[in-house]
């Protein structure tokens, strides 16, 4: 299942890109986005709470004011409802986007975990808000909401009671309503920010020009298509047929349906089957990085760049000369290696033998990656030696999660370009360290390197692809040196589902450097 | 079981929830690591911040965060998804409407609360007994807190539709019985018919008859007053 759902996430960021290109591609901003309609909620509810008559008698005529101030107060009511929908409708996306991609296990759990109480407190924030309009709607989910609850026996009297017969609403009792539907909000808020707490510089604010975009739309649905009340709650009576908001409501219906019981049984069995994805079926975590103090001169290069702050700068405990050490907080590790990439000590250069760097992974180390890279490239040349002396050798760094190096090697050669390909992999390509492009274009022969990775502004690890256009930009050390000919480098970011596209490339790649190599033969 | 008068399970809550909330906040918060930062570690954070603040100043001037170029047919194309996203939420926040019972229904509500009897009657100390209790807990009338459960068999136009055992609430089943049950019937005239037993045996200990009128939308509730006394609102 999570296979199908990768695979269609790809496709609909790739449908997405043409139109909205890179981070303003909303299906790789659909966590800010829903922080963003946070906002546009929080805002809007302000203003109409000014308006709100807290009373049971005045609630609905309140609403209805609002709603006849088509303009302003019926613009926020309108704009107030349909960014709750929103906000809905990106959490499941985003849910089941991060379940696809497999960002829920290991070291992301407590991104996971803490999510679940906030789509039962987005539930409950929406359904409150829906009893204090005070309609045939608000009666309906009251009276269901209540006969849930009852259902748990915890309350000693029914508390259904309170919307039985027309007179037993009390105002106190609508003030806890108004109460609960401030204090619920501003607890949700509270938890997102648990949900976001072990990221580093977690995106909580989408591209301004999407957060726009997104905001104007909304506006022009408020406009066109005002929210409406249905008539006002009267006890005494019932609506059969009513307008529903099947973002908020779907689980009544179903209570209808199967009575409260089961309801309880499928929310809780829901809950904790999505609670405990992250540990069933039983997760390997690899292990974590390793600090080599012999090579570490506390720079805090790695603890800059971890995405989840898995690297800690503390005094030195070995007597050496630098200021701090990094220390790996291990159950934060993901062990994708960017903090390798960013470590100045991490370069093939090196004479050593062992090819230690002041932090590693475990699978692959730095020394694996030189021995891989070594053996792909000496592969390459003699394959292109095979090929005929015009034959271009490409090194290709590619990671796990994108088109990987294999798969582009395999469609290189299935499209038929003169080119001999030396693959070389890694968990991310944050991973590698700028010096190994240099390693690759002088010492391995190589006439160009490709580096592939993750989709636009999707990366696995989250930053994998940023720091390295960073590194190789100069805009973030370790830099790639300036005597690095960048026209024989090429930057590839495609998902899985892109191998044609980073064929496309690899083929233009070949041609450009094949007139490279003409220039410099005519020299 | 009671310690100092309080029942026990008053504790489990505490119990359970108490070591969990101290594993949070030492495992996953870390708040040890509040009181126990020398000036050399704080001097240290600063220094860290610094430098990761220098790294995103110089990855600030990164192309990614630069605007995508707006051509007039990515503004074409991006008007028709927002029109998109914005039916998809217009629609499914109103439509398709939820009919919660057939079309000529009224609805007849079952809801009561109430206490049913001692299981064991209530005793009148003795002298000598009160002078065996605490002063404070010297009252000369002693109940047993422990009630029977309710029954309740509910008849619709002679037709049993509803039959039901409800057991005192509270943790020492001292409190009320309650029943809650909705039914859509048609409109018309209808003959409702209660019996409750509260006392443990077989015999009703109270019943209630009576013919309603019922209209289409209409919603009644059958229902005790203040006084305890069965009766249609």
């Amino acid at each position: 299942m999570r296979k199908v759902l990768r695979t269609f996430f790809h496709y609909l960021e790739a449908a997405f890109d043409p139109v909205f290109e890179g981070a303003w591609n909303p299906v790789r901003q659909l966590g800010s986005l829903t922080f963003f309609q946070y906002w546009v909620v929080a805002i809007t509810g302000i203003y109409i709470y000014i308006f709100f008559d807290t009373t049971v008698d005045g609630a609905y005529e309140s609403v209805e004011w609002m709603t006849g101030q088509w303009y302003l107060a019926g613009l926020m009511r309108s704009l107030h409802r349909y960014a709750s929908d929103a906000m809905v409708a990106l959490t499941m996306l985003h849910l089941l986007r991060e379940f696809a991609y497999g960002r829920f296990r290991g070291a992301r759990w407590f991104a996971w975990f803490t999510g679940v109480p906030l789509i039962w407190f987005l539930f409950f924030s929406g359904v409150s808000g829906y009893w204090l309009v005070w309609d045939q709607l608000a009666q309906y989910v009251a009276i269901g909401s209540m006969e849930w609850l009852d259902w748990l026996g915890i309350f000693g009297k029914t508390i259904a009671n309170n919307f039985l017969k027309p007179g037993a609403m009390t105002d106190r009792f609508f003030t806890l309503l108004v109460f609960i539907h401030i204090f619920v909000p501003l607890f949700l808020l509270f938890i997102m920010w648990f949900h976001v707490m072990r990221l580093k510089q977690p995106r909580i604010n989408p591209p301004r020009g999407l957060a726009w975009g997104s905001l104007a739309a909304l506006i022009v649905l408020s406009l066109i298509f005002p929210a409406t009340s249905h008539d006002k709650a009267d006890l005494s009576t019932m609506t059969p047929v009513l307008n529903f908001d099947w973002f908020f409501l779907p689980a009544y219906p179903l209570f209808d349906a199967i009575g409260p019981g089961p309801m309880w049984g499928a929310a809780i069995g829901l809950t904790l089957l999505i609670s405990l994805a992250p540990v069933i079926p039983r997760f390997h975590r690899p292990p974590a990085a390793l600090v080599t103090l012999d090579k570490c001169n506390g720079c805090s290069r790695c603890a800059a760049d971890c995405p989840f702050d898995a690297v800690e700068m503390k005094p030195r405990s070995d007597g050496a000369k630098f200021d701090q050490e990094a220390v790996v907080i291990e159950n934060r590790c993901v062990a994708c290696g960017i903090c390798v990439g960013a470590c100045p000590v991490s370069t093939p250069f090196r004479q050593d033998e062992e090819l230690v760097t002041g932090i590693d992974i475990v699978d692959p180390t730095l020394k694996m990656l030189r021995i891989q890279t070594d053996g792909a490239m000496k592969a390459a040349r003699e394959q292109s030696r095979a090929m005929g002396e015009n034959a271009i050798c490409v090194a290709v760094f590619g990671c796990a999660n994108g088109v990987g190096a294999g798969a582009l090697k395999a469609r290189a050669q299935e499209r038929g370009i003169q080119a001999a390909i030396a693959e070389i992999s890694m968990p991310c390509t944050g991973m590698l360290p700028p010096s190994f492009i240099d390693y690759a274009l002088s010492r391995g022969e190589m006439d160009g390197v490709m580096v592939t990775g993750c989709g636009e502004n999707a990366c696995f690890y989250r930053f994998g692809q940023f720091w390295m256009e960073d590194r190789i930009n100069q805009q973030r050390d370790p830099h790639l040196r300036k005597r690095v000919r960048r026209e024989r480098l090429a930057l590839v970011w495609a998902a899985p589902t892109e191998v044609n596209k980073t064929a496309d490339a690899m083929e233009q790649f070949v041609e450009r450097l094949g007139a490279l190599e003409k220039e410099k033969e005519g020299a | 079981m009671e310690i100092y008068g309080v029942s026990i399970f008053y504790l489990v809550p505490l119990l359970v929830f108490g070591p969990l909330v101290v594993w949070v906040l030492f495992k996953v918060f870390r708040i040890q690591s509040l009181f126990t930062l020398t000036d050399e570690e704080r001097e240290l954070r600063r220094k860290h911040r610094a430098l990761v603040a220098i790294q995103n100043i110089e990855s600030a001037k990164s192309a990614r965060f630069k605007r995508p170029k707006l051509t007039p047919l990515r503004i074409l194309g991006q008007g028709v998804l927002y029109a998109l996203f914005i039916v998809g939420i217009g629609a499914f926040s109103n439509w398709p409407a939820y009919e919660q019972t057939a079309p000529g229904m009224g609805q007849i509500k079952l809801s009561l609360t109430l206490l049913g009897k001692r299981v064991e009657p209530c005793i009148i100390r003795t002298r000598e007994e009160l002078m065996k209790l605490a002063p404070n807990m010297r009252r000369a009338k002693s109940c047993p807190r422990e009630r029977w459960p309710v029954d309740a068999v509910f008849m619709l136009d002679g037709v049993e539709v509803y039959r039901q055992t409800a057991k005192p609430a509270g943790l020492s089943s001292d409190g009320p019985s309650s029943f809650y049950e909705t039914f859509f019937v048609g409109e018309g005239e209808h003959r409702v018919h209660l019996t409750l037993v509260d006392d443990g045996g077989q015999a009703p200990t109270k019943t209630f008859e009576q013919t309603v009128r019922l209209k289409v939308g209409q919603a009644l509730a059958i229902t005790m007053d203040h006084e305890g006394r069965v009766g249609v609102y």
